[in-house]
């Protein structure tokens, strides 16, 4: 079966991030993870994905930086993000969207369905 | 002088000067003095003034129109009143014609006008005035008569002012540095030994005796005491001389409190004498110091001579003598200030806390010790310096707060206490510290705002321990709710038949599985919640808010969970207000109730419905479900309460959403209660307030 498509996945935890990792290679996607923001960020040119799905809250370099610092240069300026995230602060989620994320996403409150099912969406508006 | 005239001019100083001791405060003595003044001098039109920082306030008036109402005459006026203080001479004007006068009302009616300072020692108090309509001609004697008049009542004002102090003063550390100025000043216009020693001197000479002493009461020997300064005796005299209340012409004249003559001395006034190894005394006049009804000692002179006194000398000692008392009282009450002072200043020495006195223009006028520890500054470095250049107040960023913002113009200008750990204070190396500061107002008498105290502590370590605290938190958020939300994510997996196949029995256990994580979830931000709230980390962001649109939304979100319980949430909503409220926390706050409702609701319905008054809009959610006994409604709000029964043992909860529920909407201005009946269901109601622009 060929790939739905390529999703980076930039997360710290290793739990959280083996459990999406297995849903989306179990619905047919290639998933490429990062556990810290600057070896995110170095991925979302290196590995060139369709998606990001992004955490905010991680050491070194947070989230929403990895976010500005990939719509600041041009290989990833039109990058889509998916916010997946714990907190439900609404400055950061206004930040995001004013960044031109695809949506915002609290771990907690979405089932790894879920986020599968918006990505598919989102990728398949795309084509 | 004649001396009918002398005996009746210190008739009329006795009667200013008992004024003074009977009065209550400064107020209730204004009037009655300036009264008195006038009667004795013989005219109807007279003004008294006191000098109140930079102007003359006027005081009380008489025969003046509606002058009380004029504002006072500040230093730049240079009228009649401000050339009598700066000159501290008196003016007599016998034509006001001729002169630039403050008032129009006296330009208009008056003709002659004599203004004289009220002096003590050499200090200007104050102005006295009297108006005549005629050109009037006063003669030396009556203005020298006025000059001492207006001392006399410069005394009398000074006494009760020290009384007043006294009185306002012991309540409040905070009003430390106010009675430090205060007493200062009192102690430059008055020397009271000098004062004293001169009132002794008049007295001695003009009754031709040789000895003069003031006897106090002491309250814990019960003993008349000498006290310095004395006529004619040496130290060791005046310290020796101690006499019982029930002894001799000095007993008798303090337990009487009336003057008391012998031309020839008795057995037992000679053995009192003894004591202080003076002899040869033959006559005495002993009179008691009286001020309002307390007897403070007694002033008597001693003569060599027999029957050196007459009967007349009677009421004018007893006139002089009341003067003493005055004299006497302002310095007994001098004494307790500065001790107060003293103890003020030990207790502000020993105590840990950095002390900060400023005056109304944010200057330190005093600096303690432990504030010289704390920030490395020496007080004398600080002293008269303006706070914000030195100390300094700087925000949470380490920012300097604007001056117009910081807590001392917030202080000075209203006067409300305030507690803050909100801010940072420079040391004198340049280094911030977080300062846990409590400023309170120093007033005056009249109570204005006259400065302020600053007292600090430096809470590097609490800040420390504050932040390590806050990260534990957001490091335990994240590592507690990571692996609940991966359980969740896994076991939505397997249902979801992602790992494949599962039978019903396994897909029930695995449901089992996660409501006991769902559990531990809404324990996990329940706690965090509790911890939040109790920090004070929970920011309400108050905004405009459409309250039914978030019931709407809230309960289609429940839905499929009451489904499950086969119940209907019906939601009547109408159109109301807009509410102002931080609309994160009053979802919140109808997530607790709504699905409280659901979960202790067996069978029937959730209504929810919204009413709105001018100020409020109250939210109701009614349920059929098992309701609450009268003595658990009294406990719901309690944290980790939770009504335990046959009933709720299969419920699981923390007993903390109804506590975290009543604080967030104390926080946002509005509040929560309930009514409910055992078996027949419960209704909880809310309010929160209506927005307006």
């Amino acid at each position: 079966m060929p790939s739905k498509g390529k999703i980076l996945l930039i997360e710290d935890d290793a739990t959280l991030s083996r459990m999406y990792e297995k849903k989306f290679v179990t619905d047919g996607y290639e998933v490429v993870t990062a556990y810290d923001g600057w070896d995110g960020l170095k991925k979302t040119t290196s590995a060139k994905p369709d998606l990001v799905l992004l955490d905010i809250l991680m050491p070194g370099l947070d989230g929403l930086a990895v976010f500005k610092k990939m719509r600041s240069q041009t290989a990833t300026f039109n990058t889509p993000v998916i916010l997946l995230t714990n907190i439900g602060d609404e400055n950061a989620i206004y930040e995001s969207f004013k960044l031109g994320a695809v949506d915002y996403l609290v771990k907690s409150e979405v089932t790894p369905a879920l986020v599968v099912e918006k990505v598919e969406s989102f990728l398949a508006e795309r084509r | 002088m004649e001396e009918t005239q002398i005996q009746s001019n210190l008739e009329d100083l006795y009667s200013i000067s008992q004024i003074a001791a009977s009065a209550k405060d400064l107020p209730s003595m204004w009037g009655p003095l300036l009264e008195e003044v006038l009667a004795v001098l013989k005219v109807d039109a007279g003004s008294l003034m006191i000098l109140e920082g930079n102007a003359l306030v006027r005081k009380a008036a008489r025969g003046l129109g509606d002058i009380m109402e004029e504002p006072p005459i500040p230093a730049s006026s240079g009228g009649v009143s401000w050339k009598v203080v700066k000159s501290r001479k008196p003016v007599v004007i016998t034509d006001l014609s001729k002169e630039k006068v403050a008032s129009k009302f006296v330009e208009e009616n008056f003709r002659s006008l004599v203004t004289v300072p009220m002096m003590v020692r050499d200090q200007v108090i104050g102005v006295m005035s009297i108006f005549t309509r005629e050109k009037h001609q006063f003669s030396l004697d009556d203005l020298n008569f006025f000059a001492i008049i207006a001392n006399q009542a410069a005394l009398a004002i000074i006494s009760i002012q020290l009384s007043e102090i006294l009185k306002e003063n012991r309540q409040r550390l905070s009003e430390l540095e106010a009675l430090n100025q205060v007493s200062k000043s009192v102690a430059t216009v008055f020397d009271f030994e000098e004062t004293l020693d001169s009132i002794l001197d008049s007295i001695t000479t003009m009754f031709s005796s040789d000895i003069g002493l003031v006897t106090l009461f002491d309250g814990e020997t019960h003993l008349l005491l000498g006290k310095k300064p004395a006529y004619g005796l040496s130290e060791r005299q005046i310290n020796d001389f101690r006499s019982r209340t029930d002894e001799g012409v000095m007993g008798e004249a303090f337990c009487k409190g009336v003057p008391i003559m012998v031309g020839k001395i008795d057995k037992e006034t000679e053995e009192v004498l003894k004591r202080a190894r003076i002899t040869g005394i033959k006559s005495i006049i002993a009179a008691p110091l009286k001020v309002k009804s307390q007897t403070l000692g007694v002033v008597q002179i001693f003569s060599s001579k027999e029957n050196n006194f007459h009967s007349k000398d009677l009421r004018l000692f007893s006139i002089l003598a009341s003067q003493a008392a005055i004299v006497v009282n302002s310095s007994t009450m001098y004494r307790e200030i500065e001790e107060e002072r003293k103890k003020d200043e030990a207790l502000l020495t020993s105590i840990g806390d950095g002390v900060i006195a400023i005056d109304k223009n944010q200057k330190i006028i005093h600096f303690n010790k432990a504030g010289e520890k704390i920030t490395g500054y020496l007080a004398e470095e600080l002293l008269g310096g303006a706070f914000l250049e030195t100390l300094g107040i700087f925000n949470k960023e380490k920012l300097p707060v604007e001056a117009k913002d910081s807590p001392l113009a917030k202080i000075l200008k209203d006067g409300n206490q305030i507690i803050s750990k909100d801010y940072f204070l420079r040391k004198r190396n340049g280094s911030l510290f977080p300062a846990y500061l409590s400023l309170a107002a120093i007033c005056d008498i009249k109570d204005d705002i006259v400065g302020a105290i600053v007292v600090f502590r430096d809470i590097t370590y609490e800040f420390e321990l504050e932040q390590m605290k806050q990260e534990l938190i957001s490091l335990s958020t994240h590592e507690l709710r990571a692996p609940i939300t991966a359980i969740k994510g896994y076991l939505d997996m397997i249902l979801s038949g992602d790992t494949g196949v599962i039978n019903e029995e396994t897909k029930e256990t695995i449901e089992e599985v996660v409501g006991i994580n769902r559990r531990l979830a809404d324990l996990v931000d329940d706690l965090l919640n509790v911890g939040r709230i109790e920090q004070g980390k929970i920011t309400i962001k108050p905004e405009q808010i459409d309250l039914t649109s978030l019931i709407s939304q809230t309960v289609r979100e429940y839905q499929p969970q009451a489904k499950n319980k086969k119940l209907e949430i019906i939601f009547h909503d109408k159109s109301i207000p807009k509410i102002k409220a931080d609309s994160v926390r009053v979802r919140q706050v109808l997530n607790n109730l709504i699905s409280n409702a659901i979960k202790y609701t067996m069978q029937g319905s959730i209504e929810i419905s919204v009413q709105a008054s001018d100020k409020e809009v109250t939210c109701q959610v009614k349920d059929t479900g098992i309701g609450i006994s009268k003595d658990a409604q009294k406990k719901l709000f309690g944290k980790f309460y939770r009504v335990k029964n046959a009933k709720t043992v299969q419920i699981t909860g923390t007993g903390l959403g109804l506590w975290i529920t009543q604080k967030l909407l104390e926080m946002m201005g509005g509040k929560v209660w309930l009514e409910s009946v055992e078996n027949k269901g419960s209704t909880f109601y809310f309010t929160l307030p209506v927005y307006t622009a």
